[in-house]
């Protein structure tokens, strides 16, 4: 094992200090590769703690550009950084706090071509994107892969969070076997979102995927994180695997990633809008 | 929640939430199964409510999660209780 650097020991000794972590939980997290999938609201928090607690190696997929509209939450990014892609001004960002860390940048659109490539290097995925197409696609990807998943959604004053681990809990389409009908379920951008809900719910993610690496405490595997922010509420439900699930049920019928539009034809022909951007 | 017998709380999240403007509603549906329950529920609330439940064949859509007094329902159906907690989520989209 290579030995810490001083530098480094100070730089971790709040995390070494702790029983649950030491030196050899920093290590673990320091050789660790984690994907964070969207450079926004909720992977903001995301990158900017798991580069900060010193996880060697983390991906970040978007391909998006920073506009003003994203700066009220999205606080990998700041103003001289509109116009940037976004996974530059995150990599940026991240490996400004820690260069122990190095940020592997994907500017470019997940799809059922390229995700099981993507995926392929890292031990954990984050889902912090902003549309159901691409929410679909990871877990079915993480879920061919046997990768684990940390999954959440904001919206308004809310948050859900969950933890997907394959063939041990359920996966999102246990949760949500289909998407919602096009335009139903609002973006952001149409319903807004209180920029703090972000960092919560995002920090929430992040702190499950540090367990997850250095195999601490229960997951939120198996169960709904439900946050109400105006009553500053939590609730956790319990929701359990489906043995009908499409992708990990006991007779799967997606065996390969698929494209939402075509998910959507399969289940019936429903015309879709184009995917949105909150 | 109601201290009326009859009455059982529709908890309400997300999209459903920002639509009928309300965090919980307390609705007469006691004695009711919980998806005639949702059927009265989606006629009463308005032309905005119905298709976040139901699709057009009046099916209640696969993507959304009920729960009744925070457990999954039955997938047999069940009947509401004066005071049963009747929990509905939406997935959110926003990141």
């Amino acid at each position: 094992m290579t030995r810490f650097t001083e530098s480094q020991i100070e730089r971790y000794s709040r995390h070494i200090i702790l029983q649950e972590v030491g030196g050899i939980g920093q290590r673990k997290l320091l050789d660790s590769r984690v994907l964070i999938i969207g450079a926004g609201g909720l992977s903001s928090p995301v990158g900017l703690y798991l580069a900060a607690a010193g996880v060697g190696t983390i991906g970040i997929v978007d391909s998006d550009t920073v506009d003003l509209s994203n700066l009220q939450r999205q606080i990998l990014h700041t103003t001289a950084d509109l116009g940037r892609p976004k996974c530059l001004s995150a990599q940026e960002t991240m490996e400004g706090i820690n260069p122990d860390v190095s940020v592997i940048p994907h500017q470019l659109r997940l799809t059922s071509a390229n995700v099981l490539d993507v995926i392929a290097d890292y031990d954990v995925v984050v889902d912090g994107a902003d549309n159901f197409p691409t929410r679909y696609l990871a877990n079915d990807a993480c879920v061919l892969s046997g990768k684990p998943l940390s999954h959440a959604g904001i919206l308004r004053f809310e948050g859900h969070v969950t933890t997907i681990l394959p063939g041990r809990g359920p996966c999102y389409r246990c949760l949500y076997p289909e998407p919602p009908p096009p335009g139903l379920v609002p973006s952001c951008q149409e319903a807004g979102i209180l920029g703090a809900i972000a960092g919560i719910i995002g920090s929430i993610q992040a702190a499950e995927v540090l367990k997850l690496l250095l195999g601490l405490g229960e997951l939120l595997a198996g169960r709904l994180l439900v946050f109400d922010g105006l009553d500053m509420a939590f609730r956790t439900i319990e929701l359990p695997r489906r043995p009908d699930c499409p992708v990990c049920g006991d007779r799967p019928t997606i065996t390969a990633p698929i494209d939402y539009e075509e998910f959507c034809r399969l289940r019936g022909g429903t015309t879709l809008q184009s995917e949105v951007h909150p | 929640m109601s201290t009326n017998g009859n009455h059982v709380e529709i908890r309400l999240f997300g999209p459903l939430r920002a639509t009928i403007g309300e965090k919980s509603l307390s609705l007469p549906y006691a004695g009711m199964m919980i998806d005639d329950a949702l059927e009265r529920f989606a006629d009463e609330q308005g032309e905005a409510v119905r298709p976040m439940l139901f699709d057009s064949q009046g099916n209640r859509l696969r993507s959304i999660i009920l729960l009744l007094n925070d457990h999954t329902v039955d997938p047999d159906g069940e009947r509401l209780r004066g005071g049963d907690v009747v929990t509905v989520l939406l997935p959110l989209a926003g990141g």
